[in-house]
């Protein structure tokens, strides 16, 4: 909506009300006509919203008994808080008591720019006249939090700086103290990490401790290691390995939080059925850093031992939507839905299908409203003439998804269909992906026309290494290359030369078909990469250390005169898993737009309100999570536009 | 054989009717609604900028291609673009831009996005303007260093030869075998990028069959060859009824970017380059429920897509496994809010930067963006002093060199905007170099901003 069409609607709503109750003050809530509702933080009683293009800050009073804008001095309008240019991401101070996170006295904004953070009194209700900047250095801010001490006069704001130093990326932990009576103190650098980004801040119980999350994209890993190629090699290894971390400020200590994959916002919960504050750390899975299929959801790791919980004695399954992307996690301490079942940590994940989806924070497990287990949907094939094809016996719930699952005669390997070859002809070829446990030694190497040589002669592997976290390399029987030049890798016809890969899950495995359906069938994928298939476990595993079961437990038949070149056949299949969500009623929220759900936070204190933002719509809704029942459509909510 | 000449003028002179006015160009000291936008790099110098001006009021008869020489618009190459000088003084004005004839084309109005082939070893390029007016065309243009002509002849107006994306479809234009009944045909063509070979061109609405039915929907990914421009029905692939509005060209891809109309909408479609008629829906694109895509730019590695979406307005990012093979899988990995209007993204180019950097157009904010996808974040937003509705942008990135410098047209001001990046490594420091060209609310707004000239009365 344009800037004077908001303005105008705003002011047509505030006369309204004015005129159609004679009175400033009348029930009837005003529109503050949001523009950019992407983030929100909750102090006591009050709620704090970004209007990021409108560079201001909107607050809601959430005691009311119709909880509502807070007036601006002029009551027909709904106060305003200007802040830094576009404020995109929100923090407040934490103060920990008796095992609770409270509020402090700040609201930061960080501002889209990455140049400013405002510093905003939230007992006043407005910005302290100094913000938080960079001055003259350059760089970006990536992530803030906060601390207060119950009944400290100040504050400290954690803050982190990303930068280039000499071509290599550094991350850069700072504080600074903030009070009303001195304002915006001087910057302390608490702590750097090398080739990455910081992205994520939570303070924790203990006057010292913080968690903080990094970003390091294997490009940029890339760029800053030096060394011997071997230590190269372990460096890049070593860093990607390494997401989040806990900090000590007093003695600038770290250690490791160990995800097992890369994290890009932290969260903890406060004390709960006797389970003391902070004893787990949660991490929303940064996808973009993880790049690997099924790499989504929410991870928890064990303060103490700063591992990944463990469930029934293997590592726990992200806690995911199935497909959209998480946009925040909320959790609420004894707060509960009206399903049936009673959680003492309640977990939301609000995704950008603009729905909520729920799980037990505590357990750590999903709840599947949908008791029919999974299924194959179709089989299609582009040789319909020739019959054969996959003769399924069995499919594991928990460990098939929704997605096509190709099984092709001789195809490229996944990830190996174009493999750039060297510019000068070579035995080795490095690709940017782990080849181990797909290519294998024997396999044919196609050439493009681009890199000469015989095409009735093509090179075979001779060899497969991972070399780190950038990929790997291939020895070839034979040297290839040449500018333009690139390779395929297929199985050769002897062996197993169907290739199986599902849409979602990438390679599976590859089998030999079999001329009847008494021979012995195939259990896809192999041992070692069946935990990885699972994103959900479903009652009834056989407890650790036994493998797994196989996704797939079924039998190619050989088609009619055997295979032609391109041939193949798709089996889509359906998970049979529905994790918890809601979403509101469609009737109710139509004039809402809310396709699109942004952040999420329970009342502190109050687990019995929820609190989500719908950057989509430009609009904020507060949830009564005991009556939602996942899913049926969400009837009672309150609007903030 | 006078009589009549005469007489026709008489009546004119009588009757205020008779004779229509000749055809008007845009002038020539300015660029007008500029949209598309493309760096050519001269050794040794700053290059050349070319420019659609897409004449979107109708004030003039015809769109424009324009091509600008930076040093003679007082630009240098400076050392982090690998010159030797340090860059101009930042904030300087360029009013006038004194455009000889053979600088410039004429082309049909409502000019869309604009892209053109790698310089030639002399200099020569070819470009492609795709433009929305009667006869939907698209205009091949060739620059040769100092002259633009229009490819089929002409150096001044190329309206008679640009290829119709639409006549064909409608019976109009010369008969062809497989058009019937409407189709094959691209109205309202705009996006439009060149790989290899060959141009590829989307369209913004889709064709009904009968012509004016609303019914039968079907619309295109437009392909020709870059040396030999022609159209038949082949030209035409078939996508499905909803429209589209960006392409990027992978490996073996193209990515072709959804446009919302109230038919359909599908935000991102694959069409497989070895079988055209295989079209690979992205049914992950759903679960981040956008209401339009406005372009689609890869990564330099083919491992990453970024696109920008409307409502909310953000930057989705996408990762891309198996580019090249039967069945790449995509996921939406990120998503980042985006000043109003996201319009136009393109890569900033640069063996310094620690990940993919990006620069996208934010229209309705007048802002220019910088994405950091190594901190998954915008490094910095341009907002002072920019261009008036910034929709294109180009970059000028040479290899090897520390920094970037960033072209950006501004379709509500006429101007374009110089922003340099002068180290990737860092991309929040930016600085706004100058503006190029006057200001057109000078002449296009009744309350004309302040700066502009005095008005005879």
């Amino acid at each position: 909506m344009s800037g004077l069409l908001r303005r105008a609607r705003r002011l047509a709503m505030s006369l309204l009300a004015v005129f159609s109750t004679g009175c400033p003050q009348a029930a009837l809530p005003p529109e503050a006509g949001l523009d950019g509702a992407h983030d929100l933080a909750i102090l006591g009683d009050l709620l704090f919203i970004t209007a990021t293009d409108d560079n201001e800050l909107r607050v809601v009073d959430l005691s009311l008994e119709r909880p509502n804008f807070v007036r601006a001095p002029n009551p027909i309008h709904p106060l305003s808080i200007p802040v830094a240019v576009r404020p995109v991401e929100l923090a407040h101070d934490v103060s920990w008591t008796d095992g609770v996170a409270r509020g402090g006295h700040f609201v930061y904004a960080r501002s889209a720019t990455g140049q400013e953070i405002s510093v905003v009194d939230s007992v006043a209700l407005r910005e302290l006249p100094e913000r938080v900047t960079l001055g003259n250095t350059a760089g970006t801010f990536t992530a803030l939090a906060a601390r207060r001490e119950p009944g400290a006069t100040s504050s400290t704001l954690y803050y982190a700086v990303s930068h280039g130093v000499g071509g290599r990326a550094v991350g850069s932990l700072r504080a600074r103290t903030i009070s009303l009576e001195g304002g915006v103190g001087a910057e302390q650098v608490l702590h750097e990490v090398e080739c990455g980004a910081i992205t994520s801040i939570v303070v924790l119980p203990g006057a010292n401790q913080l968690a903080f999350s990094v970003r390091r994209l294997p490009a940029a890993i890339a760029l800053c290691v030096t060394g011997t190629e071997e230590e190269r090699l372990a460096a890049m290894d070593l860093l990607a390995s390494q997401h989040a971390f806990l900090f000590d400020t007093a003695t600038r200590a770290t250690r490791v939080l160990d995800f097992g994959a890369p994290v890009r916002r932290l969260y903890t919960h406060s004390a709960y059925g006797g389970i003391p504050a902070a004893t787990r750390i949660y991490g929303l899975v940064d996808e973009a850093a993880c790049a690997r299929p099924g790499c989504q959801g929410v991870l928890a790791v064990d303060h103490a031992a700063g591992t990944l919980v463990q469930l029934d004695g293997r590592p726990m399954r992200p806690l995911s939507p199935q497909g959209p992307l998480p946009m925040g996690l909320a959790l609420g301490e004894n707060g509960n839905l009206n399903w049936g079942v009673h959680v003492d940590l309640l977990g939301v994940v609000p995704a950008a299908d603009g729905l909520l989806y729920f799980f037990d924070a505590d357990a750590l497990r999903q709840q599947d409203l949908e008791p029919a287990g999974p299924s194959v949907e179709s089989v299609g094939t582009n040789h319909p003439e020739a019959g054969g094809g996959p003769v399924i016996h069995f499919l594991q719930d928990g460990a098939v998804r929704n997605e096509d699952v190709t099984v092709a005669y001789r195809s490229a390997l996944p990830g190996f269909g174009a493999v750039a070859a060297p510019q000068v002809p070579s035995a080795f070829v490095d690709v940017p992906v782990d080849p181990e446990g797909v290519v294998e030694v024997g396999d044919v190497v196609d050439t493009s026309p681009e890199c000469g040589g015989s095409p009735q002669m093509p090179p075979t592997i001779q060899a497969v290494e991972r070399r780190s976290v950038l990929g790997g390399r291939l020895t070839l029987g034979a040297p290839v290359g040449g500018p333009g030049c690139t390779l395929a890798v297929r199985p050769p016809a002897d062996g197993t030369p169907w290739v199986v890969s599902g849409s979602r899950s990438g390679y599976l495995g590859r089998i030999a078909p079999r001329a009847t359906e008494d021979e012995p069938s195939y259990l896809l994928p192999v041992p070692e990469r069946r935990l990885a298939q699972y994103f959900h476990f479903p009652p009834g595993l056989p407890p650790a250390p036994e493998p797994l079961p196989p996704a797939f437990h079924f039998q190619l038949v050989e088609p009619e005169g055997g295979p032609r070149p391109d041939h193949r056949y798709v089996l889509r299949t359906r998970s049979g898993f529905v994790p918890a969500a809601a979403a509101v009623d469609a009737r109710q929220g139509a004039r809402l737009n809310l396709s699109v759900a942004g952040a999420a936070q329970f009342r502190p204190g109050n687990a019995d309100r929820l609190v989500v933002s719908f950057p989509s719509g430009d609009v904020v809704l507060q949830f009564y999570p005991r009556e939602i029942s996942p899913g049926a459509p969400i009837t009672r909510f309150d609007t903030f536009q | 054989m006078r009589r009549p000449t005469i007489l026709s003028a008489l009546l004119a002179a009588l009757f205020g009717c008779g004779v229509e006015a000749p055809p008007e160009a845009p002038p020539l000291d300015r660029f007008y609604f500029p949209t598309g936008v493309h760096h050519l790099p001269v050794a040794g110098g700053p290059g050349t900028l070319l420019v659609a001006s897409s004449t979107f009021d109708r004030r003039y008869d015809f769109g424009a291609v324009t091509a600008v020489s930076l040093e003679g618009a007082g630009l240098n190459l400076p050392d982090f673009l690998g010159g030797i000088a340090p860059a101009t003084a930042p904030g300087e004005q360029l009013g006038s831009l004194d455009i000889a004839p053979h600088e410039r084309v004429l082309t049909a109005p409502f000019a869309g996005m604009m892209d053109a082939t790698r310089p030639g070893a002399d200099g020569r390029v070819r470009l492609f303007v795709p433009t929305r007016s009667e006869g939907d065309q698209l205009f091949p243009i060739d620059w040769d260093g100092e002259v633009l002509q229009c490819v089929g002849g002409g150096t001044e107006n190329c309206v008679p030869h640009g290829l119709s994306l639409t006549a064909r479809g409608l019976g109009t234009g010369a008969a062809d075998e497989g058009f019937a009944d409407g189709k094959p045909r691209a109205p309202a063509p705009y996006g439009v990028t060149v790989a290899d070979d060959r141009v590829w061109v989307t369209h913004l609405q889709a064709a009904d069959s009968p012509v004016g039915s609303l019914r039968n929907r079907e619309s295109y990914l437009v392909t020709t060859l870059v040396a030999e421009p022609e159209l038949s029905a082949t030209s035409f692939i078939p996508i499905g009824p909803a429209p589209s509005s960006a392409v990027a060209v992978g490996q073996r891809y193209v990515y072709v970017a959804g446009r919302n109309t109230p038919a359909s909408f599908q935000p991102l479609r694959l069409v497989d380059r070895r079988d055209p008629s295989r079209v690979l829906p992205t049914g992950t694109l759903g679960e981040f429920r956008l209401l339009d895509v406005r372009d689609i730019v890869l990564s330099a590695d083919e491992t990453r897509a970024y696109m920008l979406g409307r409502s909310p307005d953000v930057l989705l990012v996408l990762s891309i496994d198996d580019p090249a093979g039967d069945a790449p899988q995509l996921q939406v990995v990120g998503s980042v809010p985006l000043p109003e209007g996201p319009t136009m993204v393109r890569v900033i180019p640069g063996a310094q930067a620690q990940a993919t950097l990006l620069a996208i157009t934010c229209t309705q904010a007048n802002a220019l963006a910088v994405y950091d996808d190594a901190t998954g974040q915008l490094a910095t937003i341009v907002t002072a002093d920019m261009v008036q509705q910034p929709f294109g942008v180009a970059v000028q990135a040479p290899p090897g060199a520390p920094g970037a410098r960033l072209f950006v047209t501004g379709f509500g001001d006429g101007r374009v905007a110089v922003v340099d990046l002068p180290d990737l490594a860092s991309p929040s420091s930016t600085v706004l170099r100058k503006t190029l060209g006057p200001d057109q609310r000078c002449i296009t707004q009744r309350v004309r901003p302040e700066g502009c000239p005095e008005v005879a009365r």
